[in-house]
């Protein structure tokens, strides 16, 4: 399918799809793409979060940005776009470590620290977390289609994977 | 927080020196080494956000070649040594007399000397920049990438995400053989010594 036809999610950003074919969002690093799905309305949605949650000393400006905030925050929009809360499952990709820095680097561990708070935030929120590709040291574009609920990853010398 | 999306045209000047001057020396370590001429453009200061960090080298999904390295010391930031798949193939022809026609052929010693280039360019680049301003600068450990450029791009923008949601970025361009082969150096720095830079300079945020 052309990626024309699907809803763009950039960085630090989350779309909802009713109607759209699907959603995409290219090129996660250490970021972490969540899909979320109710199958029986099909109401899809993704976000892109970029940090686990927000420094002590820095306010939200962007929900979008972080897992504590816009996971909670994409969840409120499907509601609002028809879907139940309770039906919705969770598919995530990304995660990685694009370069091995040093030990202490401030950004080596961000994709690892990333994916356990997705993870956590799920759990928190009572989501089934039903497929996840994560972690290693490449990056990844993240495709979900609205009808079949079916998520596709595309990487570079990494054959394509279905979730 | 001090927005430095609004730098004024003398700053924006003053950094487009320090890459001018920067990339000047790194280009004469990458003359000697390669053995052919390089050209550098005029470097350009960009802001780059969340909006255009996809875009900056072809798109998101663009492959290429990276070796990254933190800088420390009086300055923290991070620098980006990018080069396009053509860029690579002059390199190890002329280092390792082993042409590729694909990033998938490079072994181990081609990425170890893709490293090298990048380690050579960088440190040439920072000592200028730290004879200019009289500030010490460790380059780092280099590391090394082949994947996607919105990924890469993406790094020194989480770096200061907490607090910043774009960087400044100074961008060198080098062209080897006829100006059809290039390569790019980013210096991003965080905004601290950004602006303790500007101010060693002369320029500095008020």
């Amino acid at each position: 399918m052309n990626d024309d036809l699907l809803l763009k999610v950039g960085i630090a950003d989350m779309k909802v799809a009713k109607r759209e074919q699907g959603i995409v969002t290219f090129a996660l690093g250490s970021c972490i793409g969540v899909c979320l799905y109710d199958p029986v309305t099909k109401v899809a949605g993704m976000v892109h979060i970029m940090l686990a949650e927000p420094g002590r000393s820095s306010g939200v400006d962007n929900v979008a940005k972080y897992a504590t905030t816009g996971v909670p925050e994409l969840i409120n929009q499907m509601v609002r776009a028809g879907a139940s809360k309770s039906r919705l499952v969770a598919k995530i990709a990304g995660g990685a470590k694009m370069f091995n820095m040093s030990a202490n680097s401030s950004i080596g561990d961000i994709g690892r620290r990333n994916t356990e708070t997705v993870k956590r935030v799920l759990n928190e929120q009572g989501i089934r977390l039903i497929a996840s590709d994560c972690g290693l040291d490449y990056a990844r574009t993240l495709t979900l289609y609205r009808e079949s609920g079916e998520a596709r990853v595309r990487s570079y010398a990494h054959p394509e994977k279905t979730l | 927080m001090r927005n430095m999306k609004k730098l004024t045209d003398m700053q924006i000047d003053v950094l487009g020196e320090i890459g001018n001057i920067g990339s000047g020396n790194a280009a004469t370590a990458l003359s000697e080494l390669l053995g052919h001429p390089i050209n550098i453009d005029v470097p350009e200061v960009i802001i780059m956000d969340y909006d255009n960090v996809m875009e900056m080298l072809g798109g998101p999904e663009e492959i290429i070649s990276a070796v990254l390295e933190e800088l420390s010391g009086d300055l923290n930031g991070i620098m980006l040594f990018i080069q396009e798949k053509d860029f690579v193939e002059t390199v190890l022809s002329s280092l390792m007399q082993k042409p590729i026609d694909d990033f998938s052929e490079m072994d181990e010693m081609d990425k170890s000397a893709i490293v090298e280039v990048g380690n050579i360019l960088m440190a040439s680049y920072m000592n200028a920049v730290g004879d200019m301003t009289g500030l010490h600068v460790d380059n780092g450990v280099p590391s090394h990438t082949v994947n996607m450029a919105g990924a890469i791009l993406t790094v020194p923008l989480i770096s200061v995400a907490e607090t910043y949601d774009y960087v400044v970025l100074i961008r060198a361009n080098f062209l080897v053989e006829d100006n059809s082969v290039s390569s790019n150096i980013f210096m991003v720095l965080d905004m601290d010594s950004l602006n303790k830079m500007l101010d060693q300079l002369g320029v500095g945020m008020d």
